[in-house]
């Protein structure tokens, strides 16, 4: 493969749930340390896209389409060959990490297992990287933080460790899924500082789906916008803030601008004074 | 260390507030990290009061980590604190038997940070929203209501019949917040309870909200990381950070001077749009 | 949950172990009805003449013997069995999700007292028990009930309460209480719906297993007393006669397994069928990475989750996900 061919490919990706096509007809590419942001309504099918990447979706969907990850079909593949990749090359940072962590097990093993599994790591060398890896997205005490279980951390902790885990294999393509919510804006800084770093140094491929407009304009470079599983609307994502197309990508910033709130200006807070 | 401005006890100077917390405390014991290293403490929430007055709503924003949601089990009473006290309506509000508390259920309700943990993976959808309704003994006609509140957030009330894993994160915390207003709560409780809305749908939430404020007079509290909803729907604002309030006052002038310099630092990394 | 239960039925039946242990136990319950009403012979009538009759028309499944007829013992045994089995099992449901209750719900020191009650008499072996219990009330059909039930529902307790303290650890459990419910709310619409899946699978071993020790009882001599037929009882009347007449002791031999194994694959039917989740749950992550690929530890269930097919297969959707026509939920119309 060529430095400059795509990472992923996905070529009219359909997910079929329950008799409806949740995921229409979805086509992109994404080249080696390139970002592209994925942002469209609640339901729109955002996660069952990135989860139909990873060959996640759940039992009872119907899924066609083309899913190349470095020039391999995934799609179809056995569940085996993809657990392989999953966590090595391809790593997803789950939007509700409460799920996604398992809560009997110490978060420092949870972050550093796909080191173990994937890398052949010793015991001490992961338990090692769970802390190096516990430093860079920034959670506090480190070294006594990866000896707890999920529920003794709290929610933007938990993201942190699933960030965490998705990172340590430095993988060729990550999946954020909305992978801040939980954060507050200077951690999410530094956390979003610390994915560019891994795009700019490892060429990891991101996918970064998000609600927060203006983290999407930081992050990423091109944008797809997604309703109801159809992409309406893609471009560079300067482009397409400033002028979106499709009217309900303008709905949608109208809305963004409007709950945004304004440094001096000041002038919508505290629209309500109290009586 | 504590930056309080002058109306930082919510605006209700002299008037008995509704919502009342007094010198708080709660600390958890970590594990070891060595076998014979004494166990660790970690303070959650140090010393914090806090005052809501009737029909006021106040923002918590803070560090992650910073002891927010540690604070809203302690305000809910789901919590024992180690120190300190919580009160409504000046009765004591103290974590026991589910019972002893149900005049403060029916009158306060919350929506908790993670929907997905937060909604029983067995309840359908319908049976969820309906649980306080039918806990607290709320008269009229319970299915109508839910009806009611499904619609208010934009969910179809056919999907009552469905399990929470059948939605998308943003429609769990549309389920979290209908199950809350459901039962006509004074007060509203949220921990991040718009962080997996998309902005159209948090448009509607955030107007939704304010209109209850304003002709129910709900009272709130907000933990949010997000700025924007604070300044639209709080009057007052408390940053917390390390376990305690590092400046409280009216959202207006802490937002447009801040005095403590996490405040500023939290205030300066707002991730902005573009110019149109 | 009344509701599901058709759903719960259909979802059985739609699931390949489910269908195959509905089949197996349902013969043994249709072989006790048969039962009620007719049997080729009177089971303990003895026949000098058949004495080892062969299997033919005459004796299907040969005679004993006394000439009895092993065929109308089968019958009449799976009656015994079926009572012996249900009755310990309920017994055992209600002494195991109790003492796991009473170990987790009370305060902390009563709660603890029954945890480790629990701990003391899981030392304390059925036989043992039934032997104490037969001694005092003599051997009866109800002293192999009674010792069933309890020792295995001792052993449920166990396994339960791990479980309902997950349960009641949930943040759905937290939510409940902050929407005010009562704890006898939370154990009965959170605790309960929860241990479900685990207490099934639980109670169809204990079913399987209750089977074998009626048998193991009555051929000791502590549960069944003759002249009632049981298969227990069979099995330790025809065992001296192994090496002579090895097809005599086939038929209640495949009568215990076979009914093991159906309870067994109906208990995998019900906790599957009980799960709104496991038609969603993928497949991945028992091998490769789990949490970066996720979903795979579900936080919900302990017990493994079965092998579901392969997500990625772009085949028929798989059993028991009904087929919906639409998804009107789905955000209305656009807003501006
Ligand atoms: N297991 C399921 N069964 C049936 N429908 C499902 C299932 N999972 C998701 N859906 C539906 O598929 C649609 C797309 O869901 P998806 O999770 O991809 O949305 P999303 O774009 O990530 O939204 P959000 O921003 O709210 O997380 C939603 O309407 C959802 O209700
Ligand atoms: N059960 C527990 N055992 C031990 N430590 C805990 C427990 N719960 C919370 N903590 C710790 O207490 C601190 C405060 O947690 P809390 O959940 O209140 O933070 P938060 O302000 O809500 O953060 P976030 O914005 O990330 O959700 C954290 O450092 C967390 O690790
Ligand atoms: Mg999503
Ligand atoms: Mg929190």
């Amino acid at each position: 493969m060529t430095t400059d061919a795509a990472v992923l490919e996905v070529t009219d990706l359909r997910v079929r749930l329950g008799g409806v096509d949740v995921v229409d007809g979805v086509s992109f590419a994404l080249a080696a340390g390139e970002r592209l942001g994925l942002i469209g309504e609640s339901g729109s099918g955002k996660s069952l896209t990135a989860l139909a990447v990873l060959g996640l979706l759940p039992a009872g969907a119907r899924v066609t389409g083309s899913v190349r990850l470095q020039g391999r079909e995934l799609l179809g593949g056995s569940d085996r060959e993809l657990s392989r990749l999953r966590g090595r090359d391809l790593a997803m940072i789950f939007q509700e990490p409460s799920t996604a962590l398992n809560p009997l097990m110490r978060v420092g093993r949870q972050i550093s297992e796909p080191l173990r599994l994937h890398r052949g790591y010793s015991r001490q060398a992961a338990a090692r990287a769970a802390v190096e890896l516990a430093t860079a997205v920034g959670l506090p005490d480190p070294q006594r933080l990866v000896r707890s279980y999920p529920h003794e951390l709290s929610g933007g902790q938990r993201q942190r460790v699933c960030i965490a885990a998705a990172l340590a294999c430095r993988p060729a393509l990550l999946l954020a899924d909305e992978p801040t919510t939980a954060l507050d804006v200077t951690v999410q800084a530094e956390i979003l500082a610390l994915l560019g770093r891994l795009v700019a140094e490892a060429g990891t491929a991101l996918l970064f789906i998000t609600h927060d407009l203006a983290v999407v304009a930081a992050v990423t470079r091109r944008l797809a916008v997604l309703r109801r599983g159809r992409v309406v609307e893609t471009g560079a994502t300067d482009d397409v803030l400033r002028a979106p197309a499709d009217p309900h990508t303008r709905a949608l910033l109208a809305a963004a601008r409007l709950t945004q709130w304004n440094l001096p200006a000041a002038g919508s807070a505290a629209a309500r004074t109290s009586p | 260390m504590t930056a309080v401005r002058e109306q930082a006890d919510g605006g209700a100077t002299g008037a008995e507030p509704l919502f009342e917390a007094t010198g708080l405390v709660r600390s958890y014991r970590l594990a070891r990290t060595s076998p014979f290293g004494p166990p660790g403490v970690r303070h959650a929430v140090r010393d914090v009061t806090l005052r809501l007055a009737d029909g006021a709503a106040l923002g918590i924003v803070g560090e992650s980590g910073s002891g927010k949601s540690t604070l809203v089990r302690l305000l809910l009473g789901l919590d024992r604190p180690d120190a300190g006290t919580v009160r409504y309506r000046g009765r004591p509000v103290v974590a026991g038997r589910p019972r002893a508390l149900r005049w403060f259920r029916r009158e306060v309700q919350v929506v908790f940070q993670d929907p997905a943990a937060s909604l029983d993976p067995r309840m359908t959808v319908g049976a969820a929203v309906a649980e306080p309704l039918a806990c607290l003994g709320v008269p009229g006609d319970h299915d109508e209501r839910v009806d009611e509140v499904l619609r208010a957030v934009d969910l179809d009330p056919d999907v009552r019949g469905r399990y929470p894993h059948e939605f998308s994160g943003g429609q769990r915390q549309r389920i979290a917040i209908a199950r809350a207003l459901a039962p006509r709560p004074r007060v509203l409780v949220g921990d991040e309870p718009v962080s997996a809305l998309d902005v159209s749908v948090r448009a509607q939430i955030l107007d939704l909200l304010g209109q209850l404020a304003e002709r129910h007079r709900l009272g709130l509290v907000l933990v949010s990381h997000d700025l924007g909803v604070v300044a639209r729907l709080c009057d007052q604002i408390a940053v917390m950070r390390g376990g305690t309030l590092v400046e409280q006052g009216a959202t207006a002038d802490v937002l447009s001077r801040p005095a403590h310099p996490y405040a500023r630092a939290l205030l300066a990394a707002v991730p902005r749009l573009p110019p149109p | 949950m009344t509701g599901s239960v058709g759903a719960l039925v259909r979802g059985v039946w739609g699931s390949r172990s489910g269908r195959l242990g509905a089949v197996l136990s349902g013969l043994v319950v249709v072989a006790a009805v048969v039962s009620l009403v007719w049997t080729p012979y009177d089971p303990s009538r003895v026949d000098p003449a058949a004495s080892w009759a062969p299997v033919g028309t005459a004796h299907w499944f040969g005679a004993d013997r006394l000439g009895r007829d092993l065929f109308s013992q089968v019958l009449v045994g799976a009656r015994t069995t079926l009572v012996v089995a249900v009755a310990a099992t309920a017994i055992a449901a209600a002494v195991g999700v109790g003492l796991a209750l009473l170990a987790t719900l009370p305060p902390r020191l009563v709660a603890e007292g029954v945890a480790h009650l629990v701990d003391v008499l899981l030392a304390f072996p059925v036989l043992l028990l039934a032997m104490v219990l037969a001694a005092v009330y003599g051997g009866s059909r109800w002293t192999a009930i009674v010792a069933i039930g309890v020792g295995a529902g001792i052993g449920l307790g166990r396994v339960t309460r791990g479980e309902v303290r997950r349960v009641l650890g949930a943040d759905y459990v937290l939510a409940a209480r902050a929407a005010g419910a009562g704890t006898g709310r939370i154990v009965r619409r959170h605790v309960l719906p929860n241990i479900a899946p685990t207490v099934w699978v639980q109670l169809s071993l204990i079913l399987g297993l209750s089977v074998l020790t009626e048998a193991a009882l009555s051929y000791l001599g502590f549960g069944t007393p003759p002249p009632t037929p049981s298969w227990g009882r069979m099995l330790s009347e025809l065992q001296p006669y192994l090496t002579l007449r090895p097809l005599t002791l086939l038929w209640p031999g495949l009568a215990v397994v076979l009914t093991v194994l159906g309870f067994n694959l109906l208990g995998d039917g019900l906790r599957e069928a009980g799960d709104p989740r496991l038609r969603e749950r993928p497949a991945g992550g028992s091998d490769g990475a789990p949490r970066t690929a996720a979903a795979a530890t579900t936080p919900a269930s302990t017990t493994p989750a079965p092998p579901a097919p392969a997500p990625m297969a772009a085949v028929a959707p798989t059993a028991g996900s009904a087929p919906r026509t639409r998804l009107r939920w789905v955000r209305g119309e656009g807003r501006a």
